[in-house]
């Protein structure tokens, strides 16, 4: 029988959800025996060609590369799992907006104490993507089926829910796990 | 100047840490006329972290990357910024608690570059057929005894600052490793850790 596949990708997110799947520590492992990895930052491959079973999504929709790869996502994944609050309702990321995105250009590219900007340009190469206006989360964009909320979901969190939807059921957290005081 | 007809993008950069393209440009004869970096992520903490209570900066900050949190952000920006902020400086025991989470931070961070991210590189002879196979699973398949070691190591880096530092590492929060690291668990992990030097 072939080996349940799975991918995972970072969007909007800072990787600590990744991370934190490596927390794991020996259970990876295990993981490798049991499931062969489609396009994800673990194993290089960058495209997700080939439909898979299971999509792992850090991170929410920032620009508009986030929203290709997530709907490309949702095309090729059997279950889709927002993983983490950014994916979950925006995170952290989201706190932009709440102020207006020229803000934060001129912060960061022109005004802040640190910049040194001669040219006074703020990037705008075309491979560079276009951002959207506001961060969105995972589930404004596509439609997902479980979200697995932390910041980041701890080790076992993961390992919960991948293998309740390894073994074909819905994941369901005991309370610790997602108890975050 | 040359014009570039045929473009090679290297995307997601992935082994690598944050979100980042590179594309290479080259012109008929298939020569490199350009070649760019390009950071793809922009966020904006510069401009929304300001207005914030100044305690929520380590907790905000630390969210720029999830790599080495502990490191990078954790001890290093918030306490520059809490300098800045005319706070005062940390004490000599304060100072020493942070090198301690720093340096376990550094014993993870490392083993994580060290073995996920470039071992699949330096391990030729894992998949000398080709760089597309040449990933981290296969390391796992090929060598489980150096991965067993590249995992743990990393554990036992993960394992320093978390009763320290508390919040700092998500191990802190799941449940199997809410108390404190045990002596006797310590010395399990230290067992294993023994194992590999051994």
């Amino acid at each position: 029988m072939a080996k349940p596949k799975v991918a995972t990708t970072s969007l909007c997110g800072c990787f600590g959800c990744h991370m934190s799947l490596l927390d794991i520590d020996e259970r990876i492992l295990e993981l490798v025996d049991l499931v062969e990895f489609d396009r994800s930052p673990i194993n290089d491959i960058k495209t997700i060609e080939h439909p898979v079973d299971i999509g792992l999504v850090e991170g929410g929709c920032a620009n508009e590369e986030n929203v290709r790869v997530l709907q490309e996502f949702r095309r090729q994944c059997k279950v889709l799992v927002s993983v983490g609050d950014c994916a979950t309702n925006g995170g952290l990321p989201s706190l932009r907006n709440l102020v207006p995105l020229e803000e934060c250009f001129r912060e960061a590219y022109l005004e802040g104490p640190t910049v040194r900007n001669e040219t006074g340009r703020i990037p705008d190469d075309e491979e560079i993507p276009l951002l959207l206006d506001r961060v969105k989360p995972c589930h404004e964009v596509v439609k997902v089926d479980y979200h697995l909320p932390g910041c980041p979901p701890s080790a076992d969190a993961f390992w919960a829910a991948i293998t309740a939807l390894l073994e074909g059921h819905a994941p369901e957290l005991p309370y610790l796990l997602c108890k975050y005081d | 100047m040359t014009t570039s007809t045929k473009r090679i993008a290297i995307e997601p950069l992935s082994r690598v840490e944050g979100h980042g393209k590179v594309t290479i440009h080259l012109d008929e004869g298939g020569r490199v006329v350009d070649a760019k970096l390009h950071i793809v992520e922009f966020r904006g903490f510069e401009r929304f972290i300001q207005g914030r209570p100044y305690w929520e900066l380590p907790v905000l900050v630390q969210r720029l990357c999830g790599i080495c949190p502990v490191s990078c952000h954790h001890l290093q920006r918030p306490r520059r910024s809490i300098w800045i902020a005319g706070r005062a400086r940390l004490t000599a025991t304060g100072e020493k608690m942070r090198r301690l989470m720093h340096y376990g931070q550094m014993l993870h961070h490392m083993r994580s570059t060290s073995f996920h991210l470039s071992s699949p590189d330096l391990l030729d002879s894992v998949a000398p057929w080709g760089a597309y196979q040449r990933t981290v699973t296969e390391v796992i398949r090929a060598h489980p005894d150096l991965a067993k070691q590249g995992v743990l190591l990393r554990k036992y880096g993960q394992e320093i600052p978390r009763p320290r530092g508390r919040r700092c590492t998500e191990r802190e929060r799941s449940p199997a490793a809410s108390t404190r690291t045990s002596a006797s668990k310590s010395a399990t992990l230290r067992g294993q850790i023994g194992t590999i030097f051994g």
